[in-house]
């Protein structure tokens, strides 16, 4: 039995398969750069190539001119959203969290049974009655119920929070409440600083959730000029007459590249936060 | 702190930070001392500029005596944006729609009633063309103003009908003479593909009013009470579709529609040259004048089964006031000023249009982008007209239609099948909403 | 702080923010929602009591029956598809080779795209002329349908979409096989079992748990899929309404035909067959699944 052939073969059985799975899930976006880069005659002819003879930037200088197409608005948009959301989601998911962790009361494993059951819920269920709530406040046509909901935490963060903060030894804390530290005190002065790993994982993801959120935009957002990324990309996309495909392309970019500038620096957290909640869950 | 979070921090949280602080921000800059009202349109790029030229206008002028300004916001799915606000309770003052909204809106309570209004304010319906003020009007009340209307012609390539030895001055009249002329203007490859097509009647090829063909057959698709496509006409039409088709080839078909580019550039088929003749509006002129100047081609009245009787399609945006608008005064001193003949007949001009005044203006057609525009004008005083069927589910209804239209031409069904069973549809949908309407009345009383 | 409160007020208070929430954004609209399946309410006008009506009209029409079929079909080809892949890839990218990081990478990285560029970016891949699914397809010299616009091959389009994204579970697959103690491997070799059976007898019951909460977790959103098919159909239902699916048709009858009522029961009937089949996958879960020392 010729052990170390078979292995190389298997080795490089394995290599090949890897390089063509991985070509073929990047392939899409690499090809979308291509067009963005190519001129309007190359992205019509016939036959196609793939890649573009005459590479030129004019279809992002078109973007950016583009009054269908507002990328530094969008983004701001985007972001304002984010981080007002943000702010709340981690505030209210980590004290909501730390209840369930460390506070003993009667119903808490009920309630926290019900917690993880309402991530079963599906969102059509609550659509229409929000959408009435939020017109009798008065807050259709405004950014208000994109992230008001976000500052009474979301179940999801809540129960990885909860993990982490199980993590945590009881004895700092409790010899911190023997010196007269109030609950709040070791939630503020203990917990939160030693869960950093934690509360980035959460603040990745949902930075991410709402930068790519397209139902919740499309449903509360009508003038164009408060659109995200998503809603003005689809906007962009859905226009009659057609976009020139190079234009939509490199819009599509430049929606990607934030989202993935985050992703490659902050690779780690990523993953790790889903392995968490997916191993735990 | 790691050099990892630090390359975060500078590539990511910087030009967040800059741009939250110094970016574009979403809020209009208005004026403290004018009444603000919100305009809802669905006009972007050049249409939209020719608009907010008006809109600027109107600020500069009128809006600065009356103390009003307008807001002119570009929107996408405007009539469904525009439903949900009113319903959300957050409508805009005044808004462009589609004619074919205003029955299902105003039935649902949607829109205000104009009449008294328009006669406060001093708007004559008489000095447009019935056919465009009568566009706006439902169950006998107004609740539409006429925007930049059109009436759709055919287009056919003089060229092509020379290189084909067909007269280009004598463009096809009847069905039967549309059918030839489609006959010895198709051409194909060696493979048999398609190349070039006469004409052909699908969604991809620039035959955006998927319903239209069966009134050239004369059926009456709306009569107020029941959908008219399972009738002698309807079937007629179907069959027409279908034969023709079959005659090209089904696959064939398919396969020359999937070379439709996008309709703004050179691939447009028409602009392209590769359908000779198109069902189409006066904006056509446009694309040419863009895309392929040199073209040569002619406009006439589509045809029928009969050349002495051709109805013509009619169709218009209009302006309408959402119930719930808080400044429906206002709006209405801006629709004023909009519908002033210099100002509107400025604005159809511009956007390749009829003009909806009964008198046009004498520059109106000389200084007109479409050389054919004297035929699409006289096209909204022929004989007989039509416009979209004045039901409030023509939404749902027209879906049912594509997919009748796309069922024959693809060969899925039968012709007749296909009749009987979008008919079947569109009654339930039909009795559907009238039994709830009929329950809402009820329970009202 | 002198006064000591009992405990649950202070649970209580500390969990506020979530059950606050809760209430207000959820049990209070699912109530309401409730309550407007049984009315006609076009949202323009007040809502009318109508009984089961809405749940009657569910049974006769046709739409729904199409979109219901169509979410099957897709969460039945969607769901194991994507777990069969997504299982085989972790397991190739667990091997030791260089580059595995840049391996994963690549696998990842579609799950971050946001939906609507996912949907654009494929929308122009499957374009039946200049896409490049198609060019490849003829470069072997097949000739590629028109995808989209075909009724036939539409739903396969989309399946093929929803398999891109499947880099989220294969990171939890992953994480699943790396809990797998190289021992039982050992074992396994001792015995004699090649690489299949070392798969089908260590791996599978290894990852077990791990693909019941996946299939659980693509029930849950192959059933609300919405936002791909939304915009690559540009909000139409698709050629013959082979690409109709459920959330589609209820946010139509929600923002489209203002039938405020009937959406509501399409919800209510949604979140019902949710929770069936995710009932019916624990279930078989209890006899399939190994729960190593649990």
């Amino acid at each position: 039995m010729s052990r170390p052939s078979r292995q190389t073969g298997r080795a490089l059985a394995t290599y090949l398969l890897l390089c063509v799975a991985g070509g073929m899930f990047v392939l899409p976006l690499f090809w979308m750069v291509c067009v963005s880069l190519k001129p309007s005659a190359e992205v019509l002819a016939y036959p196609p190539k793939f890649l573009p003879q005459e590479p030129q930037a004019d279809s992002y200088a078109d973007v950016f001119r583009s009054e269908s197409f507002d990328f530094l608005l969008y983004a701001r948009n985007t972001l304002v959203i984010g981080v007002l959301s943000l702010v709340g989601m981690v505030l209210s998911s980590s004290i909501a969290a730390y209840g369930f962790a460390r506070v003993p009361f009667r119903g808490r494993g009920v309630m926290f049974a019900v917690c993880l059951a309402t991530m079963m819920i599906p969102f059509p269920v609550t659509m229409v009655p929000t959408y009435m709530i939020f017109k009798y406040l008065g807050w259709i046509g405004t950014f208000q119920p994109l992230w008001v909901p976000a500052w009474f935490g979301s179940a999801f963060n809540i129960f990885l929070l909860r993990q982490f903060f199980m993590g945590i030894p009881k004895e700092l804390e409790e010899s911190a409440m023997i010196d007269g530290c109030s609950r709040w005190g070791c939630f503020w002065r203990i917990i939160l600083p030693l869960s950093k790993p934690a509360l980035a994982v959460v603040s990745l993801f949902h930075l991410l959730t709402v930068w790519n959120d397209f139902l919740g935009p499309l449903i509360y957002l009508s003038h164009q000029n408060q659109f995200t990324l998503a809603l003005g990309l689809q906007f962009l996309q859905s226009k009659a007459g057609d976009t020139p495909w190079n234009q939509l392309m490199a819009a599509t970019t430049l929606t990607i590249v934030p989202v993935l500038v985050l992703f490659f620096l902050a690779q780690r957290t990523f993953i790790r936060g889903i392995t968490t909640t997916g191993i735990k869950g | 702190m790691t050099v990892r979070s630090a390359i975060l921090l500078l590539v990511l949280g910087l030009p967040a930070v800059l741009l939250l602080l110094f970016g574009p921000r979403n809020t209009y800059e208005v004026p403290s001392d004018r009444t603000v009202i919100r305009y809802w349109e669905k006009w972007s790029g050049l249409e939209g500029l020719a608009m907010q030229r008006v809109v600027d206008r109107f600020n500069e002028t009128v809006g600065a005596e009356e103390g009003i300004w307008v807001q002119y916001c570009a929107i996408s799915n405007v009539d469904q944006r525009t439903l949900v606000a009113t319903a959300g309770g957050d409508p805009p003052d005044v808004a462009g729609l589609f004619d074919h909204v205003v029955p299902q809106f105003a039935d649902q309570g949607a829109l205000l009633e104009l009449d008294d209004l328009v006669e406060e304010f001093g708007i004559d319906g008489q000095a447009f063309k019935p056919n465009w003020w009568r566009i706006g009007v439902y169950n006998d009340r107004l609740y539409a103003l006429p925007s930049t209307p059109y009436t759709i012609a055919l287009y056919y390539n003089r060229r092509l009908f020379r290189q084909a030895g067909l007269d280009p001055d004598r463009p096809p009249q009847t069905i039967a003479e549309l059918d030839e002329c489609s006959r010895r203007l198709t051409v194909r490859d060696e493979e048999g593909r398609i190349v070039q097509a006469g004409f052909m009647p699908a969604p991809a090829l620039l035959g955006w009013w998927h319903w239209v063909w069966p009134h050239f057959f004369y059926a009456n698709l709306w009569d107020g009470e029941r959908f008219g496509l399972d009738t002698p006409e309807g079937l007629a039409c179907a069959r027409w579709l279908a034969e023709r088709r079959a005659e090209i080839g089904f696959q064939e078909a398919l396969a020359f529609e999937g070379t439709a580019g996008a309709i703004e550039g050179s691939q447009n088929p028409f602009i392209g040259e590769r359908i000779a003749m198109v069902f189409q509006g006066p904006w056509v002129a446009n694309w040419v004048r863009t895309y392929n100047p040199s073209m040569d081609y002619g406009v006439a009245a589509f045809p029928s089964v009969r050349a002495d009787r051709r109805p013509a399609f009619l169709s218009s945006d209009v302006f309408v006031i959402p119930r719930g608008s808080r400044h429906p005064r206002e709006a209405m001193v801006f629709l004023r000023f909009v519908l002033r003949q210099d100002v509107m007949e400025g604005l159809c001009r511009e956007h390749c249009k009829v003009s909806p005044f009964r008198q046009p203006g004498p520059d109106f057609f000389d200084g007109h982008p479409n050389p054919y525009i004297r035929v699409f004008d006289e096209l909204a005083l022929a004989k007989e007209t039509f416009g979209h069927p004045a039901m409030p589910t023509f939404k749902q209804a027209s879906t049912e239609m594509l997919f009748w239209l796309e069922n024959v031409l693809q060969g899925v069904r039968g012709p007749e099948e296909a009749v009987r069973n979008t008919q079947q549809k569109i009654d339930a949908i039909v009795n559907d909403y009238n039994r709830k309407a009929e329950r809402r009345r009820a329970s009202a009383r | 702080m002198t006064v000591r409160l009992p405990n649950w007020i202070r649970g209580l208070i500390w969990t506020a923010p979530w059950w606050l929430g809760f209430l207000i954004f959820l049990a209070v609209p699912m109530g309401m929602s409730f309550y407007i399946s049984l009315c006609d309410y076009p949202l323009l006008q007040p809502p009318v009591y109508i009984g089961m009506d809405n749940y009657r009209e569910m049974t006769v029409d046709p739409i729904f029956h199409k979109v219901l079929s169509n979410t099957l079909i897709y969460a039945a080809c969607a769901i194991p598809l994507g777990t069969v892949l997504a299982v085989l890839l972790a397991v190739l990218l667990n091997q030791p080779v260089r580059g595995q990081a840049l391996f994963r990478t690549c696998i990842f990285v579609p799950t971050i795209v946001p939906i609507v560029a996912t949907a654009v970016i494929w929308l122009w891949m499957l374009n039946p002329q200049f896409g490049l699914i198609n060019q490849g397809l003829g470069r072997v010299g097949i000739e590629g349908p028109t995808w989209l616009a075909s009724p036939n091959w539409a739903m396969t389009s989309l399946v093929l979409v929803s398999l891109w994204a499947v880099g989220s579970p294969v990171v939890i697959y992953l994480a699943g096989l790396q809990d797998i103690p190289e021992a039982l491997y050992e074992a396994a070799r001792l015995d004699g079992a090649g690489v299949f059976r070392q798969f089908r007898h260590v791996t599978l019951p290894g990852l077990s748990p791990v693909i019941l909460f996946n299939v659980v977790i693509g029930i849950i959103a192959t059933w609300q899929v919405f936002a791909v098919p939304y915009v690559m159909m540009k909000g139409s239902p698709g050629p013959d309404r082979s690409t109709y699916f459920y959330t589609m048709y209820l946010f139509d009858n929600a923002f489209r035909y203002l039938n405020m009522g009937y959406a509501s029961a399409m919800a209510w009937v949604q979140m019902l067959i949710i929770l069936a089949l995710t009932g019916l996958v624990f279930l078989v879960g209890r006899r399939a699944v190994y729960y190593r020392g649990l």
